[in-house]
């Protein structure tokens, strides 16, 4: 009696987790666990990947394939013969802005260079110590600590007025 | 070469002696911008059209990548996105049949939405919050300062994004760089003009000579003096005229290049503007 009672629930269990099994198949294996007569079921952490790979494989593929083009690019642009022309009159526009601007700058520097021969040849003239003191090789100078490089928003105290050496 | 050099100067000087201007030193000192100035309408315009034809061509994104799958981080970042329009059978698609790969739609760009914080920070008052605060949120500084609103042209907190040069002016009322008499002949002209400048304006400023050669003369019409300008920064104190004290001096001020052609005389001004930095 007591070993056909015994079977007759082996049945019933296998019975109910096939069931269960069916269920729950997606997320994860169900357990279910039997302790002191009453059924738990446990969920367990996911321990059978999808994909055949093992995680290390996987893991290589994922990278490999960040840093792979394929799948991943767009389409390529198709300009009609209007958006080809306006492309071209801006990319223009911006190369004619860029040469105004380094003329600017060029002739700018020249000025300034030409005006730094002129005192140095007039200091020449004028005593040939303090030229040779301007002239001087200033080897190992440096840019000081202080000097700050322009930032987008200014800083909380833009300037520090005082100074102590 | 040099030994002929100093034996010609020495004979010229010898025959011109009785002629040559007396030398004095001036400095140009700049305060350097501290905030990137603004861009102009074509520039914006262009890295705009650039910005968004880059994004156009750019890569599909790879979240699967940066998030986990099945995580929370994951799901708040799907959750920002606007996912493309899929194709189906027996729909028209005014835009061209979606051609999708890996979420994204092919023929345009690519919106990658971030989980952002709360944007109305800007109009928060930034004394509010506690310095110590490690979370308070990040409310850049106004670009206008205090000095710009009143013109303080003595301060060195206005024009941010301008490169900002000392002029002084003289009993006549003429704006110029402060200028010396040449104190000490044995030391090079950007020390004596670094000394000039700690005698009129005070001992409370740090400054660094960008050079010992100067960039620039000035001679006057009678050709008595020649002015050697030298280049320098302010990079800490001020500039503190005492006016009572100075009698060549009376009064300064921190110019930008178009103040300073609007205050100097246009002689001037078309001997030294090529000096000065357009921002």
């Amino acid at each position: 009696m007591a070993w056909e009672h015994q079977g007759r629930t082996q049945d019933t269990r296998t019975q109910q987790e096939n069931m269960l099994r069916h269920t729950f198949k997606k997320p994860c294996r169900t357990v279910v666990e039997r302790v002191s007569g009453t059924t738990v079921f446990v969920r367990n952490k996911r321990t059978k990947s999808k994909s055949a790979m093992s995680p290390l494989a996987q893991r290589v593929v994922t990278q490999l394939s960040v840093i792979s083009a394929s799948r991943k690019q767009p389409k390529l642009l198709k300009l009609s013969r209007e958006d080809l022309v306006k492309h071209q009159t801006i990319e223009t526009c911006w190369s004619i802005y860029q040469q105004q601007q380094r003329e600017r700058r060029n002739t700018q520097l020249e000025l300034q260079y030409k005006s730094m021969q002129g005192a140095m040849a007039l200091l020449h003239e004028l005593s040939p110590r303090l030229f040779e003191a301007a002239n001087a090789p200033e080897k190992g100078k440096r840019f000081p600590m202080e000097m700050k490089v322009p930032t987008d928003f200014p800083p909380d105290t833009p300037w520090h007025y005082h100074f102590r050496k | 070469m040099k030994v002929n050099l100093m034996l010609k100067r020495r004979l010229a000087t010898a025959t011109a002696n009785s002629t040559l201007p007396k030398i004095k030193v001036g400095i140009l000192l700049s305060r350097l911008p501290i905030i990137i100035p603004k861009l102009n309408e074509l520039e914006k315009h262009y890295y705009e059209y650039q910005s968004q034809l880059e994004k156009r061509l750019m890569w599909t994104f790879p979240a699967y990548f940066y998030f986990k799958k099945g995580t929370v981080a994951e799901h708040k970042f799907l959750s920002q996105q606007n996912g493309p329009i899929s194709k189906k059978s027996g729909i028209w698609f005014p835009k061209g049949i979606p051609d999708i790969k890996h979420g994204r739609e092919r023929s345009t760009k690519q919106e990658v939405n971030l989980p952002s914080s709360d944007t109305t920070t800007s109009t928060i008052d930034k004394k509010e919050y506690n310095k110590d605060d490690v979370n308070r949120p990040v409310i850049p500084n106004d670009k206008i300062t205090e000095a710009d609103k009143s013109n303080d042209t003595k301060s060195l907190e206005r024009q941010l994004s301008r490169t900002l040069y000392l002029l002084v002016k003289d009993t006549n009322g003429l704006w110029k760089f402060p200028n010396f008499d040449l104190s000490d002949d044995s030391k090079p002209l950007h020390i004596n003009a670094e000394d000039g400048l700690r005698s009129l304006g005070g001992d409370q400023i740090h400054t660094w000579s960008v050079s010992a050669t100067p960039i620039g003369v000035l001679k006057d019409d009678q050709n008595s003096s020649a002015e050697f300008i030298v280049k320098s920064h302010i990079l800490a104190g001020k500039f503190d005229l005492a006016a009572e004290k100075n009698d060549i001096f009376k009064d300064y001020a921190w110019l930008t290049k178009d103040e300073i052609n609007e205050c100097v005389p246009k002689e001037y001004f078309s001997q030294t503007g090529f000096l000065l930095a357009d921002n």
